[in-house]
């Protein structure tokens, strides 16, 4: 009787207040990315984290696809690109593959998680890069694990799609983590990134859900 | 009816502005010519009544202009001058009418249909210091446009009958480098009235639609609409304010005035704000300047201010502030409806302001859609703005030496290379420091790059590896004379 009270109260609560619940659709993880480098591989409203699986998985390759998959007819932006260690190259990308993206240029972990704050409370833009990869990892270490629970529930608000990339598990509440692979060796090099891409494997990783 | 106004000698008026005692000698305004040509062989493009006394004319080289005269005072174009004549004519033209064409640099049209009063005596009346405005009167604008020209028919209401007996050279203002032109005078037409009585049917299939044009507005058969000028309007507004500000919430208040003043030039013009400057002056006598592009046109105050405001918030002035300017970037206030295919901002007003706080949080131009560099140059890249115009960043298909994108150290880091001399260039063999020490176990390169080798002060040379480490790690390593290694980035 008491738990069917609790359930009609929250009930209650989140018709009052559907904002502060918001959409608490817990998207399940494919078992198997097959198009890694295409947007809707990630959950709409929800964390999704990637992870290197050894040195040379292919991580830049990951974000080359992804430009490269996105829109080109559209003359605004698709996706913006938070990056923590101010490491981008616009030199390793085509102009027009550069031109799809809006490029945040921060200088520590915490610029980082501040900039990705008022960019998911924004929500103009349907997908946020969040690249942690050259921060050190005392820093992201310090950084509170509320403020990513914060995010989240930020995200399922907006229902944009934010994918965290660092080099081992950041985010405590993801939805989705996965790890590329990609093998590369200097041999590689001399081929063209179109027959790299495909090299880049995502599979997912299980997840320890705390809710 | 229209009227035309002319200044005879406008260059020479222009550039005796600034040189006034001069005008009371033979003086000519000389043409810009290539820096290889010689001066003497440069040709006069105008000439003041005294020296058309002493005989001569515009058009002559200036070694034959100096035999003539040798006291004759060469003058220089001056851009800025003209146009002040020029702006000080049009609005001679538009105390008579509303309605009035720049028709060329020295000369304008006014439309005068809407005029009741008499307009002869007011026409006679006008002045302008230094010049004398011609003008003529007619039923089409370009007749009074060509009535004018000439002496003959300037001051008066003339008719096409009235152009007859003006040389054929008149017409060149029409014709000038049309090689009909020059086809009808070698038929040996003198004056406008010999063309006239040509048969238009004819001499249209002989030499083409245009002379057929000339023909009509000869005859007055042809009444064109005005281009109407409207000068270049304005928003500036600016606050000086008598106590200097020490804090940031009074001069919020006074943008707010000013932007509520704006909004309502901007909404009796139809027009709305697509860029706001914003410039403030310190008691220090530095000033602060900041332009913000609004990614949607924007009339309310509201949607203006958010933006300002952030700007403001995150602003640390190192003096008082003396004074407040806020200009603006106008274009028309967007009416069509969204687009159904492509993808726009669900909020722009609100990215507006993300981006104003991103730029108080990192610092100005941190933020941006970037682009490569023009230049083989390390790291050269520019960044255009995120909001506004998205044409601005521009796409280019040319595609990166690399097929795998750097993970670029910014700054570079320093390392010492262990290496050895083949065929007298470095070639690395194990980092010894660094974030990344190894044995080197694979190398491309290396690739010699260089810039900039025309300035001996920024010329720069360097190697570039792109090296495998035993831990498999991929990265770019750099050499430079006499012994600075560095890795540039890294391939994750």
């Amino acid at each position: 009787m008491a738990a069917s009270a609790v359930e009609i109260l929250r009930q209650q609560l989140r018709d009052q207040f559907p904002q502060a619940h918001g959409l608490r659709t817990s998207p399940a993880p494919s078992p198997l990315l097959e198009k890694p480098f295409s947007v809707d591989s990630f959950p709409i409203g929800a964390i999704s984290e990637v992870l290197p699986a050894g040195p040379s998985a292919g991580l830049a390759l990951f974000m080359a696809g992804l430009l490269d998959e996105s829109e080109s007819a559209n003359s605004l932006p698709q996706l913006v690109l938070i990056d923590g260690a101010d490491a981008f190259d616009p030199n390793s990308f085509p102009g027009d593959a550069c031109s799809k993206l809006v490029w945040v240029r921060c200088t520590s972990a915490l610029e980082m998680l501040k900039a990705a704050d008022l960019l998911v409370h924004d929500g103009n833009m349907p997908f946020v890069l969040l690249d942690s990869t050259g921060v050190k990892r005392q820093d992201l270490n310090a950084l509170p694990a509320a403020a990513w629970w914060r995010m989240k529930q930020a995200v399922e608000r907006t229902g944009l799609r934010l994918v965290v990339l660092a080099t081992s598990p950041l985010v405590p509440c993801a939805s989705l983590r996965v790890s590329l692979s990609a093998g590369l060796s200097l041999a590689d090099f001399d081929r063209a990134q179109a027959e790299l891409l495909p090299r880049v494997h995502a599979s997912p990783n299980q997840l320890r859900r705390a809710t | 009816m229209f009227a035309a106004l002319c200044l005879q000698d406008f260059l020479i008026i222009a550039a005796l502005r600034n040189h006034a005692m001069e005008g009371a000698y033979p003086c000519a305004v000389l043409e810009a010519g290539p820096a290889s040509t010689s001066r003497e062989k440069l040709s006069l493009l105008a000439t003041n009544p005294a020296a058309r006394i002493a005989g001569i004319r515009s058009g002559w080289p200036l070694h034959r202009a100096l035999v003539r005269c040798p006291d004759l005072r060469i003058l220089s174009r001056d851009p800025a001058a003209e146009a002040i004549l020029r702006n000080e004519l049009f609005l001679i033209a538009e105390s008579l009418a509303a309605d009035v064409e720049l028709t060329a640099p020295d000369a304008v049209i006014v439309d005068l249909s809407g005029r009741s009063s008499p307009v002869t005596a007011a026409l006679d009346r006008l002045t302008l210091a230094g010049a004398t405005i011609h003008h003529a009167r007619a039923l089409t604008p370009d007749l009074a446009h060509l009535a004018s020209r000439h002496p003959a028919t300037r001051g008066k209401m003339i008719s096409p009958a009235d152009l007859a007996p003006l040389p054929f050279s008149v017409l060149d203002l029409l014709a000038a480098g049309h090689p009909s032109g020059k086809l009808l005078k070698s038929w040996g037409l003198r004056t406008l009235g010999d063309f006239m009585e040509l048969p238009r049917q004819a001499v249209t299939e002989r030499l083409g639609p245009d002379v057929g044009t000339w023909h009509d507005l000869l005859h007055g058969k042809t009444c064109r609409l005005l281009r109407l000028h409207r000068p270049p309007e304005s928003f500036g507004q600016g606050v000086d304010f008598d106590d200097p500000l020490v804090s940031l919430d009074p001069l919020v208040f006074a943008l707010k005035r000013l932007l509520h003043t704006l909004a309502g030039r901007l909404a009796s013009r139809h027009l709305a704000a697509s860029c706001l400057e914003i410039r403030l002056v310190l008691t220090s006598g530095a000033e602060w300047m900041r332009r913000v592009r609004l990614p949607e046109p924007q009339t309310a105050v509201e949607g203006m201010l958010s933006p300002l405001q952030t700007l403001i918030d995150s602003l640390k002035p190192a003096a008082p502030i003396a004074a407040l300017r806020l200009d603006v970037e106008t274009t028309f206030a967007t009416a069509a409806q969204r687009e159904w295919f492509g993808r726009q901002l669900p909020q722009p007003e609100r990215w507006a302001e993300t981006l104003a706080k991103l730029d108080a949080l990192l610092g100005h131009g941190r933020v941006g859609i970037p682009a490569p560099g023009d230049s083989f140059a390390p790291d050269a890249f520019v960044l255009h703005p995120a909001a506004g115009a998205p044409s601005a960043a521009p796409n280019s298909t040319a595609h990166p030496a690399c097929p795998v994108p750097l993970h670029r150290f910014r700054p570079p880091r320093e390392v010492a290379v262990a290496h050895e001399l083949r065929n007298r260039k470095p070639w690395p063999l194990a980092l010894l420091t660094g974030p990344h020490p190894g044995e080197i176990t694979d190398r491309r390169g290396p690739f010699p790059i260089s810039g900039d080798w025309w300035n001996p002060d920024a010329s720069w040379q360097r190697l570039e590896w792109d090296i495998q480490l035993m831990s498999h790690q991929l990265l770019r390593l750099v050499f430079q004379t006499p012994n600075r290694w560095t890795l540039e980035g890294i391939y994750r």
